[in-house]
């Protein structure tokens, strides 16, 4: 998979190398001892490096292993790496990595398994089984299986991988059918090296359509002036690099970023850790699965299974991913990539970037909306309420008014006997000189205008009395509460007189205009009117009187109707317009419930309190409106 | 020739006095009309009326007293008590106090006929 060191070290490094290798494995050996001597469970594990840091799928490999390990092995593990390529020895000879290796080991137990990662160090561990540890189990990771054509023993297993790049050219030419020429990075280390045949003998069947470039006897800076400037329907694989032509090693990402930043053509490559990084993508080898994987088996070994029991089939490459930024790029349409394909790195769209911040809006609006649905609602609720209440007023006020009328009765069959005796007289008596032949023009005219009066009299009094009895809904409009008084004392002229109760106005000199009804509060004017009349029943004849007055303030009207009665019990005080109270033989107590009523509907006020000299007042406020009355 | 009968009204609504004073007289002196209860024997007794027609619903509530006031003191003197409430147990009270005769106040034949009743009987 990866760059190989397998090329012997120079003697003259030999003792440079050996003391650079002690101290860098010194932290591992210590803890390696320690638990050693005191035959510690703790599994001791070897881990051959091909290469060292800085091969970006060897390092993802190495990492995600250590992790799945840990996770896996249920006790502790430690790992100590040995570089055993050139790069980590300065081109050492393997033979002292080998003795250096031994020596580490010559005190101690051996490790519970050797683990190879990556090509070159496969190699190097088969080399030199026999003098490292044969019995202990080994384990061959990260490797393209091609590194493993002779047989495994029964203390070695393999997790290999089939690294066809032939089927990444296939995915090349399905998006870009057009290619031409494939320029390969491989770099110039071991696995270029080991790679390039069995590369080319892959390519083979492109023969006729696609030409590779091999970049493996460049330097780096050459490479990167070479992918600038690539032949029309170019494309680039990126394999490894590891080092260049002149040795220099570069570390993937640098690699990469350069390409991808110079290169005038796109980029592949077929394992995932390189996918994100400026390829355009294709089917890669998942090496997170198979560092898992990895992991898997070595903690079984270390638990005690044997390694020919594990062995694993070659991991093939995955579902096709694709980086759609380098799609676009490129300006290769998406309609190219294979059926099944995953297309990453696609812009999100308003709903996965915005997602979180669209569900707490559409939430709070949602809930915003249910707040004010909720409001509506309950707004609706106390609308209906109020048209109830509304409703029930005029409801009450109208029952309430039939029955005030009803006992009125008497007295208005006694108003409207006044006009209605007026005109038959009159008629008779016209009648009379008409047969008589003694009527002259101007009596006659007399007459007759004296019956339409009393007849348009007599129509007023029914209208008066009719309107009162009518179902009616409160309609306020400017008027003079003096005239409401007024036509309130003439409506019960009568039924105070019959009771000889003695009514005195005084009435504000200023009109007292107030937003009402002059029928709902005419009617509220003879509720009191008609309370006080009864009251005054109980009192001698000639200490019944009634005293309605009317003053204008600043900004409201004030009525009260005084009484010279016995006034009302104490205990009533703080009941008096509770429904359904009464000190009266007769009547529902509802009357003045009715007046509060239909004040409250006003924007005013009514209040009850015993008049100190005996009898009892009733004060109505009502909020002064400007408007001048000009109706009668 | 006798003499025309003479008419007095005890009535508190003016138009009413006008209307019946212009039926009645066309054929008796109406001699004057009072419009409480508390001065009806007094303008009995100055204007000598021989017929007081009387309305029982006058504002001052006195009604009933002064027919019986007038009966008792003026007893040659006949009232035809004048109302729109036919109630027996009214007309009763009308009768106890003195009255001559209980019309409807809305049927002007009744008033005619029982002031021509009582000029009969002179």
């Amino acid at each position: 998979m990866s760059g190989c060191w397998d090329t012997l070290l120079p003697r003259r490094a030999h003792r440079s190398m050996y003391r650079t290798l002690q101290s860098a494995v010194l932290a591992g050996l210590l803890i390696g001892a320690a638990t050693s001597d005191a035959q510690s469970p703790v599994k001791q594990v070897l881990m051959l490096q091909s290469l060292d840091r800085g091969n970006l799928t060897l390092d993802h490999f190495t990492s995600i292993f250590r992790v799945g390990l840990d996770q896996r092995a249920g006790k502790a593990v430690n790992v100590v790496q040995v570089v055993v390529g050139q790069m980590g020895f300065i081109a050492a000879p393997q033979q002292d990595i080998v003795d250096y290796i031994r020596a580490m080991y010559s005190n101690r137990a051996p490790p519970d398994l050797i683990m190879t990662v990556g090509g070159p160090a496969a190699i190097f561990a088969r080399k030199y089984r026999q003098q490292l540890f044969p019995q202990e189990p080994l384990v061959f990771a990260a490797l393209d299986q091609r590194y493993l054509r002779a047989p495994l023993s029964e203390t070695e297993t393999a997790l290999p991988v089939i690294n066809d790049l032939g089927l990444l050219v296939d995915d090349i030419l399905r998006v870009l059918p057009d290619t031409r020429q494939i320029f390969m990075v491989t770099g110039s280390g071991a696995v270029g090296r080991f790679m390039r045949p069995e590369h080319e003998a892959e390519f083979a069947r492109f023969r006729d359509r696609v030409s590779f470039i091999w970049s493996d006897q460049l330097t780096l800076p050459e490479i990167m002036q070479r992918v600038a400037n690539l032949p029309a329907h170019s494309a680039i694989i990126y394999q490894t690099f590891g080092s260049d032509a002149q040795g220099g090693a570069y570390p993937s990402e640098q690699v990469i970023d350069g390409l991808h930043a110079r290169a005038n053509a796109p980029m592949f490559s077929a394992q995932s850790p390189h996918f994100g990084l400026g390829v355009v993508g294709g089917s890669t080898l998942n090496i997170d699965d198979l560092a898992r994987r990895t992991a898997d088996v070595a903690s079984r070994i270390l638990n005690g299974e044997p390694p020919a029991g594990l062995r694993m089939p070659p991991q093939v490459r995955g579902a096709p991913i694709y980086d759609w930024r380098e799609l676009r790029r490129w300006g290769i349409p998406e309609s190219r990539v294979p059926p099944g394909s995953i297309v990453q790195f696609r812009p999100p769209g308003f709903w996965s970037e915005y997602k979180g911040t669209a569900l707490t809006a559409a939430g709070a609006l949602i809930l915003q909306s249910l707040l004010i649905a909720l409001l509506l609602y309950e707004r609706r609720g106390r609308q209906r309420a109020e048209i109830e209440s509304k409703r029930h007023l005029s409801l009450a006020a109208d029952s309430n008014r039939r029955q005030m009328i009803s006992a009125l009765t008497t007295s208005i069959a006694h108003e409207l006997t006044q006009p209605l005796s007026a005109i038959v007289h009159n008629a008779e008596a016209l009648q009379r000189m008409v047969v008589a032949s003694q009527a002259p023009p101007e009596t006659t005219g007399e007459i007759l205008t004296d019956i339409k009066e009393e007849a348009v009299l007599a129509r007023q009094i029914i209208e008066r009395h009719r309107m009162m009895l009518r179902s009616h809904e409160i309609n306020k409009k400017p008027i003079d509460l003096n005239t409401v008084i007024e036509n309130s004392v003439t409506l019960l002229a009568y039924d105070m007189r019959q009771n000889k109760v003695e009514a005195r106005l005084e009435l504000s000199s200023t009109p007292c205009v107030v937003q009402g009804d002059p029928v709902l509060l005419q009617q509220v004017v003879v509720n009191l009117v008609r309370n006080a009349v009864d009251a005054l029943g109980e009192m001698p004849v000639g200490r019944r009187g009634i005293t309605i007055r009317s003053e204008v303030g600043s900004n409201d009207v004030e009525m009260s109707i005084c009484d010279t009665g016995p006034g009302f019990p104490s205990e009533m005080s703080g009941a008096l317009f509770t429904p359904f109270v009464t000190t009266k033989s007769e009547g529902l107590g509802i009357g003045l419930t009715i007046a509060q009523g239909i004040v409250k509907a006003h924007g005013g006020t009514i209040a009850g309190s015993k008049n100190d000299e005996g009898g009892a007042t009733f004060t109505i406020t009502l909020p002064r409106t400007a408007a001048i009355v000009t109706e009668n | 020739m006798r003499s025309r009968l003479r008419v007095l009204i005890a009535d508190d609504n003016p138009r009413v006095v006008r209307s019946v004073s212009r039926l009645l007289a066309l054929d008796y002196d109406v001699v004057g009309s009072v419009n409480n209860g508390c001065g009806l024997l007094r303008a009995a007794e100055e204007l000598h009326p021989d017929i007081i027609v009387l309305d029982l619903s006058l504002r001052d509530g006195e009604s009933l007293g002064a027919c019986r006031q007038v009966s008792e003191r003026l007893p040659g003197m006949k009232i035809i008590v004048f109302s729109a409430d036919d109630n027996p147990e009214v007309m009763a009270r009308a009768y106890d106090a003195g009255a001559s005769d209980f019309v409807d106040k809305l049927f002007a034949d009744a008033l005619l006929s029982a002031v021509r009743r009582l000029d009969g009987k002179r």
